[in-house]
């Protein structure tokens, strides 16, 4: 340790209202940037989880449109199942609808995207049931449990959804795409809802061998009127609206945060150094270079910064796991990768800020110890 | 003031200008030293006639206008800035007037980090940090911050750390300006027994006339000008003005009455004798 560590360890220790006001500021910036990340990771989590739960290879959907749930109806004719079947490469083809649907459920008006599930496979069904069956018979229907929290239902409950009574069978975990939740029927039953014969929305693929990419194209080029997706470009699509609605907000938001853990690191140590200039002027009269009071300043900084990042991980765990008992739709997800860049971000704190109090430590004035 | 070689400071020609055109002051003017070493050196005159900028230019704080400076052997003058803190460092102690130790560091700690900064590893420069402590009786406030120090005992810390590199030449100003009159006479004897018993240089500025009756050689600085006695009685003069008595040989402007010189301190007593000499009349 050298002689600036054990100054500016002393001068933290003994001004311990300064550094909680130094650490505070990052560790409050250190919670913003981690559960705003951490809000965005959780929300993109849950929006995907139902595509990542049904394990297929590819999406099918229908040439044309964007490809996803949210802003466009695939229609695809069912007579494609053979054709996707007959391509090299492909070990299972299984239909599936996916329509939004508005309903009045006692006096309120309510929405869900209704998932018509093949009722024997079950292929397309829903992630995991918290309680219930995973898979809706004929009259049957599984509801998310975000659905079923905001909406007061229960297994045993009847839907009346625009004329066809499906009986609650199960109640579902993973299926709240936050803007709106999935429910499951059978998909026989969900067809009259389409309003037309004959078609379905996707096809969901399994293949046996090889690249899902490479059979993916010869479904492309091979199938008439559609499109296959692999599994990440579909959830890719179907995150596009979070990635550019929420994440800019998000930047700013991380940016202002860094420019507020900054500030306050800044202004406490350069307070701390105007303050304390005499006795930078001491040191420089007996013998200090500006290079050993650049690294009492530094490390005075990069200890505030540390501490602060300690906190604000353990506060924004706190935070986090509180917020998600209170309101379980918006479950933050804080990832390792996440705490690292949150690290990252308090040493760029750290380092900036120690730049602030450069100016006054070069132009303190030894000669200044010995005016009274 | 012939210079030698063996010196332990010299100063030739030192010259110190602040600002610049009309706005010039000359805070020390052609001043030339030579201070042998063991000497101790006391430098006394009014307020603001120089004494802090020519102790700071002998401690290389401030550069010169023109001259040259040399401890020991060498020309601190032509140093460069980034060679300056390591001489002042290895060949020079401080001790101030405010004691200026740091508030957050224990007197053991304040003599420890300049011994440190010599680049002694830490647990040397403690055991040296504690034998200077002891050898001022400070032994049992070792731990103490400055805080909780009386003024003699802060000012013990401060002559500890100014020794904590062993340097020749130790610069004080004023040294007991902050202490009583008991204390005083302890930090004074302190310094003197730096230069005869331990073959330090000190230089001293001060205010304080019982440093005479310790020091070796006194120096009278006044207007910038250095000089090795302050004026004699029959130097000095009554500004009939102001009242004050001032160096004849430096006053501000002369007239005569009666055959009788006038001396005043400043050009606005100057202006007021001229506009109405009658009232007032000659001092005695």
């Amino acid at each position: 340790m050298g002689v600036g560590t054990s100054i500016a360890w002393r001068n933290l220790a003994r001004e311990r209202t300064r550094l909680a006001i130094s650490a505070g500021g990052v560790a409050l910036a250190v919670m913003l940037i981690l559960l705003l990340r951490g809000l965005y990771v959780g929300i993109t989590d849950q929006a995907t989880r139902y595509i990542h739960s049904v394990g297929a290879d590819l999406w099918v959907a229908q040439d044309g449109t964007p490809g996803d749930f949210f802003h466009s109806v695939s229609i695809i004719p069912e007579t494609a199942e053979e054709q996707i079947q007959s391509v090299d490469g492909v070990e299972e083809v299984v239909p599936l609808l996916s329509l939004p649907v508005v309903f009045r459920l006692g006096s309120q008006e309510v929405d869900f995207r209704l998932m018509g599930v093949d009722p024997v496979s079950g292929v397309g069904g829903p992630p995991g049931v918290s309680a219930g069956r995973r898979t809706p018979g004929p009259g049957e229907i599984v509801v998310d449990r975000v659905f079923a929290d905001n909406h007061g239902v229960d297994l045993g409950d009847v839907l009346d959804v625009r004329g066809l009574s499906l009986r609650v069978v199960g109640i579902a975990r993973g299926g709240n795409a936050v803007i709106s939740q999935f429910a499951w029927a059978s998909l026989p039953d969900t067809r009259p809802l389409l309003g037309a014969e004959g078609v379905v929305n996707y096809f969901v693929v399994q293949t046996g061998g090889g690249p899902p990419e490479e059979v993916g194209d010869r479904i492309t080029t091979g199938v008439p009127g559609v499109q296959a997706l692999t599994e990440d470009e579909f959830t890719d699509r179907n995150t596009a609206d979070l990635r550019e609605g929420f994440l800019p907000i998000l930047w700013v938001l991380v940016v202002i945060a860094l420019a507020i853990g900054v500030a306050v690191i800044g202004l406490t140590i350069y307070t701390a150094t105007v303050e304390k200039s005499r006795e930078y002027g001491v040191l420089k009269a007996v013998g200090f270079s500006n290079r050993t009071l650049y690294g009492i300043v530094f490390q005075q900084s990069l200890t505030s910064g540390a501490l602060g990042f300690l906190l604000g991980t353990v506060l924004s765990l706190v935070v986090a796991s509180g917020v998600e008992r209170l309101i379980p739709s918006f479950a933050t997800s804080i990832r390792a990768g996440d705490v690292g860049l949150a690290a990252v971000a308090a040493l760029a704190m750290a380092l900036v800020s120690s730049f602030v109090p450069v100016r006054p430590v070069a132009r303190v004035d030894p000669a200044q110890v010995f005016r009274a | 003031m012939s210079a030698r070689s063996d010196a332990a400071l010299r100063l030739g020609s030192i010259t110190k200008v602040y600002g610049e055109g009309e706005a010039a002051v000359t805070a020390v003017r052609d001043a030339s030293l030579v201070v042998t070493p063991g000497q101790f050196v006391i430098v006394m005159g009014p307020s603001g006639s120089g004494k802090t900028t020519l102790l700071s230019i002998c401690g290389a704080l401030l550069r010169p206008t023109a001259g040259q400076v040399w401890v020991g052997g060498t020309d601190i003058t032509a140093l460069t800035e980034r060679e300056l803190p390591g001489l002042r460092l290895r060949r020079m102690g401080f001790v101030f007037q405010n004691f200026n130790l740091l508030a957050n560091l224990t007197a053991r700690e304040n003599v420890r980090i300049v011994i440190e900064a010599n680049g002694v590893r830490r647990s040397a420069a403690d055991a040296r940090a504690r034998e200077l402590l002891g050898q001022l009786r400070m032994t049992h406030r070792l731990d103490a911050l400055p805080d909780q120090l009386s003024g003699g005992e802060r000012q013990r810390v401060a002559i500890a750390r100014a020794l904590a590199n062993d340097p020749p030449l130790i610069l004080a100003d004023e040294p007991t300006g902050n202490l009583d009159s008991k204390t005083g006479y302890q930090a004074m004897h302190m310094l003197e027994l730096l230069a005869k018993e331990h073959g330090k240089t000190v230089i001293a500025v001060t205010h304080d006339h019982r440093v005479q009756d310790v020091a070796d050689l006194m120096l009278w600085l006044e207007d910038g000008v250095l000089s090795e006695r302050p004026p004699e009685e029959a130097e000095l003069a009554r500004d009939p003005v102001c009242g004050m008595v001032i160096n004849a040989l430096r006053a501000a402007g002369r007239r005569e009455r009666d055959g009788e010189p006038l001396s005043f301190c400043s050009e606005i007593c100057l202006e007021r004798f001229d506009r109405e000499a009658a009232r007032y009349p000659s001092p005695e």
